[in-house]
């Protein structure tokens, strides 16, 4: 399969179906990134849409020292940071900073991203750029200009504290781990 | 980490998440086959991803493709080379004005040699 920095430098020469392989394989990705993070699925459309189109007008400053994904995700970055721009001017914006996708389908996670909402904000967007974008250390790093130590202590404080968040959530939605469930096959047995 | 535990559980972290070298990833792999306290830290995180991915998200719609055909043939209409500097240099390096420059000099270098 084609990497996606030699599909990058195609388009940089002016191959469309180069770009058109980019955008089959980071539509989706993209999306969830937005939808995740956005309030309307409509909305989250809109700014993958405009993630390509920057790629589209600025396919020239990419430079292959950079993973595609990164300057992706980077461009994604910006576009949600400016939509929390407008929305605090607006005063629309949700209180907790995570207004994610209240119209999406999945309600069944409603409380994953009640968890979620609590983690500190740093730490929830390494997380959540590791789990749903599934960035490496190094990746995440460079996208959020801080030392790779620093995310991987990080994710791993997040991690626990969602933990501890994600418990009395899944007790109120009868939801049961599968640890959990071998305490209890265990408990069952003595 | 200690004697006991010769990794520290942000390390073991770094090997669910496969960010370990391969060596050291054989490692953990050993030591967590005779550890429960570390096997136990795992299975929390390893538990925690999973709930993350109960969260999904649908298929985007149609309306995500409007307005790229357009930005495409705008481009196409350009001319792709025009906005790829240096895109006429044999090697494929589109990098920046400064290596087009670069290639130009050696090109009349090669050419002043040739004259000698």
């Amino acid at each position: 399969m084609t990497s996606d920095e030699a599909l990058m430098l195609e388009f940089q020469r002016g191959s469309r179906e180069a770009f058109e392989e980019l955008f089959a394989r980071y539509r989706e990705p993209l999306y969830g990134f937005f939808c995740r993070r956005l309030e309307s699925r409509e909305r989250a459309e809109d700014l993958a849409q405009e993630t390509f189109l920057a790629v589209i007008r600025a396919s020239s400053r990419y430079e292959p020292r950079a993973l595609v994904r990164t300057y992706l995700y980077g461009i994604a970055l910006n576009r949600v940071a400016s939509e929390r721009r407008t929305r605090i001017r607006n005063a629309v914006l949700v209180e907790g900073g995570l207004e994610a996708a209240t119209n999406a389908d999945s309600d069944a996670a409603l409380w994953v991203r009640r968890a979620l909402e609590r983690l500190d904000a740093s730490e929830r967007e390494i997380l959540m750029l590791r789990e749903y974008e599934q960035l490496s250390y190094s990746e995440i790093a460079q996208l959020l200009r801080i030392p790779v130590n620093t995310v991987r202590s990080r994710l791993f404080r997040a991690r626990l504290a969602l933990k501890v968040w994600l418990e009395p959530e899944k007790r109120a939605h009868g939801s049961e781990t599968p640890i959990d469930a071998s305490a209890r096959r265990r408990e069952g047995e003595v | 980490m200690s004697q006991n535990h010769p990794f520290e559980q942000e390390e073991l972290m770094a090997y669910l998440d496969g960010e370990l070298s391969t060596d050291r990833a054989a490692a953990a792999v050993a030591h967590l086959e005779r550890c429960p306290d570390c096997e136990r830290v795992a299975a929390v995180l390893r538990e925690v991803s999973q709930d993350l991915m109960t969260w999904e998200v649908g298929p985007s719609s149609p309306r995500i493709e409007a307005g790229i055909s357009s930005a495409l043939e705008e481009r196409g209409r350009e001319g792709a080379g025009s906005t790829a500097v240096g895109a006429e240099i044999p090697g494929g390096s589109l990098v920046s004005a400064a290596s087009r420059r670069w290639f130009l000099d050696l090109q009349f270098w090669v050419w002043l040699y040739s004259l000698v």
